[in-house]
């Protein structure tokens, strides 16, 4: 013989009243539902101040036949969502649990519920909660009551088109509801359904009588507003994307990224496991930012202090599957609502909009991720139905996020640099002087023809001018001995930088070199004193030690060379040679790791300094030295020297190009930064310095030159082209 | 025999450790240097096929090695990654030219030691022993396992086996690695197990047959 469950009535009050964190969250889940029958339109009254105190949500969606009541609404626990997860409109359905609709006993004890479908009349219910709230009775014992002739005037009243629809009013209120309700249930249904224009057919109309400026269709003004705006997509190949910006006012053409450029962006040009294809399904976001300064408003509708209290509390990325957010991410103020560690992130890189590295703050970033459910079956729900699991997929789609993120933060500062060089021309220090000396002496003269036309009782004045003006003058000669001395010690101190970085890099062949050798030099001692017939052996290992003190010796020599007096001089030399030697020298640690160079020099030669040349070669040199290791293809490094005209001037070019992983177009102006690099650890850390093509910006602009950077179309990596001018 | 592997993708440098390597062994062990395979993959079945027992393993593996014109994808501790899935147990000794990289040692939480190379290659009398050490415990455990793995895989041939019995046979594989078709012999010996239940109701089925047909009818 069999056993059964028996169901106590108060088991629905435990799954409503007490399951339901706050009355705000049940109305929420009441609205959901509407969502759900697939309703355009919802209408929310709430009412405390009168007598007659209750609550009202009106829909416009398909209703319920007599038979989907009995089946379907008054089966607890029974959700049509889980055999049926897509509506008639193609919503994918929110709720799977059975039970948002018993969340009206945490609003008030008595419902009544109205609704009309297609194929049937109204039919209308009420319940009063409190009815189950006795020990000891059946659930299935408690009766339910019919309305006789049930009426739907509200609905018909809200809108005259009406065919279909529910009615559901709550009486009895269990709570008075006050104005911080109100807004917190203004903000929920405002990130209900996203923010975003995707989804265009579910409004949401409120009307209450505790905090009437909230009276209306549930929208906020802003997200038209932002100062920037980022869209991306991906479906399963490239990311596309587009950044509009409200100081050009005009979007960028749609541009395409690559998922291993994008981590470049993102974590630095480091490849590691993540460089595999993303495992995530199709994707698209939107990234909304605004400084929360008063620039950012636009309209003179917008209060400064509103942006500020909407980004308060709508800052943050939040997903959205099958447009209804996942929660807890984007919640600034959920613990694991900062999904992306943006705040962290800020922490770790205070630097100013001025500089490259600058990220935005977790409180200026409004954002929005669309994914679908059965698209993305990777992105699975967590146990606790609160979140997704955080395997690959979700660690993926953070990596796809930040650099989206990155590529917003970089068009920031761009605009940012771009609005400070227009407003200031840059000079060298020696151009200013020069002029200064003009203008002083073209002063000077003004001064004197002044002096021939004026009374002499106004003579001192003047005079005291002019001598101050001789005296400005006599001092600017050794003004421009100091710069020039000063211009002289920034060409020492680049090249000594350039060897610094260089030792860093190719300090592991150098080490390796050291190691060899003590190791040959350590077997033939071992195989001597051990006795053995090992002759060949031993032989063998002093040649490689041979080899390998040589190597070192010849790295010290190398060294030694870039720092020699005559380099730090501006002298005729030859540019071809320079290139040659330092080859020669390197040649060595880049055969260690099978670089192969591939060159094609003009004879040429230039009166220049040295010491910048080599530190324009170098730089690029140890620059592909380590590009070409982040790919697993045939290493190659292709450089070339050439006699160029430019606007009619007559110069020279350098071009190095290799087979690493090429530059992605948002980060070309970046890379001449002082302190930006993309040279990473396995762990994300940077392990550059950013100082060597920020050198090699330096030499080009002292020289008047030209440098360009773009990836090259048979070796895939990147190609730098430096042209400097013969004078 | 056992062999040591020495994998590094410079020959000079591999070839120093295995002469000190070799200095040091003796008895049955032999050594073995290779450059790193094109495909991780070929590993498991080369250790079997070899009698390999420990590595002695450079962490770059692919700076030098190029197979078809590209470069090994590759690095030491994805070698160690993969090896560990298959042999969980097996002694791998890391040798690197970079003492003190806290990178390095963060990698190989799960390697026997990090040894610096040119201690090795100065101490191979300290380090070689160590490496035979840790190589003939393995051996020693494979052995026996091996053993135990052959003597309840002839119980189940013969389908005389307990569920204690398969739950060790499963443990024994998933450690050494050693894909055997147990699973086939226990399926195969079930089946058999149901022949013979079924022959068994047919012969007395057809007994009586024959009793009733020489007692002249069947009910």
């Amino acid at each position: 013989m069999n056993k059964n469950f028996n169901i106590d009535a108060r088991v629905i009050l435990t799954l409503g009243r007490d399951g339901i964190k706050n009355h705000t969250t049940a109305l929420v889940e009441l609205v959901k539902n509407s969502y759900d029958a697939d309703a355009t339109k919802v209408w929310i009254d709430i009412f405390c101040r009168s007598s007659n105190k209750y609550i009202r949500i009106v829909d416009n969606g398909c209703g319920m036949t007599e038979d989907e009541i009995d089946k379907y609404w008054l089966r607890i626990g029974y959700s049509e969502k889980r055999t049926n997860r897509f509506s008639s409109k193609k919503r994918r359905k929110t709720g799977e649990k059975g039970i948002g609709r018993i969340s009206s006993d945490r609003l008030g004890s008595i419902l009544s519920l109205k609704t009309k479908s297609i194929d049937s009349d109204i039919i209308g219910i009420a319940i009063n909660w409190d009815d189950f709230d006795v020990e000891g009775k059946d659930l299935t014992s408690i009766p339910i009551k019919i309305l006789d002739n049930p009426q739907m005037s509200n609905l018909i009243s809200k809108n005259s088109n009406l065919k279909t629809g529910t009615e559901l009013e709550i009486n009895n209120l269990r709570q008075n509801w006050i104005k911080n309700d109100i807004t917190n249930l203004y903000n929920e249904l405002s990130i209900l359904s996203p923010p975003f224009k995707e989804v265009i057919d579910f409004e949401i109309y409120l009307n209450n009588d505790i905090a009437e400026e909230y009276n209306g269709k549930i929208e906020s003004p802003f997200f038209e507003n932002a100062e920037i705006e980022l869209n991306a997509e991906y479906y399963g190949k490239e990311i596309n994307y587009s950044v509009k910006d409200r100081f050009t006012n005009k979007s960028t053409e749609q541009k395409k990224i690559t998922w291993d450029q994008l981590q470049q962006i993102f974590y630095g040009s480091k490849y590691e496991k993540t460089l595999e294809a993303p495992i995530f399904g199709p994707i698209s976001l939107t990234l909304l930012f605004w400084t929360r300064e008063s620039s950012s408003i636009l309209t003179e509708n917008l209060r400064l202090s509103d942006l500020r209290i909407f980004l308060d509390q709508n800052a943050g990325v939040k997903i959205y599957r099958d447009n209804i957010r996942v929660k807890p991410y984007g919640n600034p103020k959920d613990p694991e609502g900062d999904w992306l560690g943006l705040a962290e992130r800020k922490t770790r890189e205070p630097a100013g909009v001025g500089r490259p590295r600058w990220v935005v703050s977790a409180n200026q970033v409004v954002g929005a991720i669309f994914v679908s459910r059965d698209n993305n079956p990777n992105l699975t729900d967590s146990s606790s139905r609160e979140g997704l699991i955080h395997g690959d997929a979700f660690n993926q789609l953070k990596t796809l996020v930040l650099g989206c993120l990155r590529i917003l933060e970089i068009h920031r500062h761009e605009i940012y640099i771009k609005s400070e060089t227009s407003e200031k021309k840059i000079s060298s220090p020696k151009e200013d002087v020069k002029v200064l000396n003009n203008e002083l002496k073209i002063l000077k003269k003004d001064l004197d023809t002044l002096k021939k036309y004026i009374s002499k009782s106004s003579h001192r004045p003047v005079q005291r001018t002019i001598d101050q003006v001789v005296n400005v003058l006599e001092t600017i000669p050794e003004t421009q001995k100091s710069i020039n001395e000063l211009v002289s010690q920034s060409t020492v101190f680049r090249g000594l930088a350039t060897i610094g970085i260089a030792s860093a890099v190719f300090g592991h062949e150098t080490q390796s070199s050291i190691s060899n050798f003590l190791s040959s030099i350590y077997t033939v001692k071992n195989i001597l004193e051990k006795n053995e017939d090992k002759k060949e052996f031993a032989l063998a290992e002093i040649s490689k030690s041979i080899k390998y003190a040589k190597q070192v010796s010849s790295w010290g020599a190398f060294a030694l060379a870039r720092v020699q007096r005559d380099k730090r001089k501006k002298r005729k030399i030859s540019i071809t040679k320079i290139l040659n030697t330092t080859l020669n020298e390197l040649k060595a640690v880049f055969e260690a790791i099978n670089i192969v160079f591939q060159t094609n020099f003009d004879e040429i030669e230039c009166s220049t300094f040295a010491m910048d040349i080599e530190a324009i070669f170098l730089n690029l040199l140890t620059n592909a030295y380590t590009a070409c290791q982040q790919k697993n293809r045939k290493r190659i490094i292709n450089i070339t020297l050439k006699k160029k005209e430019i606007n009619k001037i007559s110069g020279y070019s350098i071009s190095i190009s290799d087979t690493g992983p090429g530059i992605n177009e948002e980060i070309k102006k970046m890379i001449w930064k002082p302190l930006f690099t993309t040279k990473v650890d396995r762990d994300g850390k940077e392990i550059g310095t950013g100082l060597g093509l920020a050198i090699i910006d330096s030499i080009v602009k002292d020289l008047k030159g030209e440098k360009i950077v773009d990836n090259d179309p048979i070796l895939k990596g990147a190609r730098f082209y430096i042209w400097l001018p013969f004078n | 025999m056992p062999s040591i592997a020495v994998i590094d993708d410079r020959k000079d440098a591999r070839d120093t450790i295995k002469i000190n390597l070799d200095l040091a062994l003796s008895g049955n062990w032999t050594s073995i240097d290779i450059e790193p395979f094109e495909n991780i993959e070929d590993y498991p079945s080369w250790i079997k096929e070899n009698e390999i027992v420990a590595f002695l393993l450079d962490e770059r593996l692919n700076e030098q090695s190029v197979i078809h014109q590209n470069q090994i994808s590759y690095s030491g501790h994805d070698l160690v990654d993969f090896i560990r899935k298959y042999f969980p147990t097996f002694p791998i000794f890391i040798i690197t030219a970079y003492p003190g990289d806290q990178e390095l040692l963060d990698r190989f939480k799960d390697v026997e030691d990090i040894i610096v190379r040119t201690e090795f290659n100065e101490n191979y009398r300290n380090y070689v022993p160590r490496v035979l050490r840790s190589a003939q415990k393995y051996l020693d455990t494979f052995e026996n396992e091996l053993s135990e793995l052959s003597k309840i895989a002839a119980k189940i041939a013969h389908g005389k086996y307990d569920d204690s019995e398969r739950k060790r046979l499963k443990a024994i594989q998933a450690k050494i690695g050693f894909a055997f078709p147990t699973e086939t012999f226990i399926q195969r010996s079930e089946l058999l197990d149901k022949c013979e239940k079924i022959l068994k109701q047919l012969e007395g089925f057809k007994k009586r047959i024959d009793d009733e047909t020489k007692g002249g009818s069947i009910n």
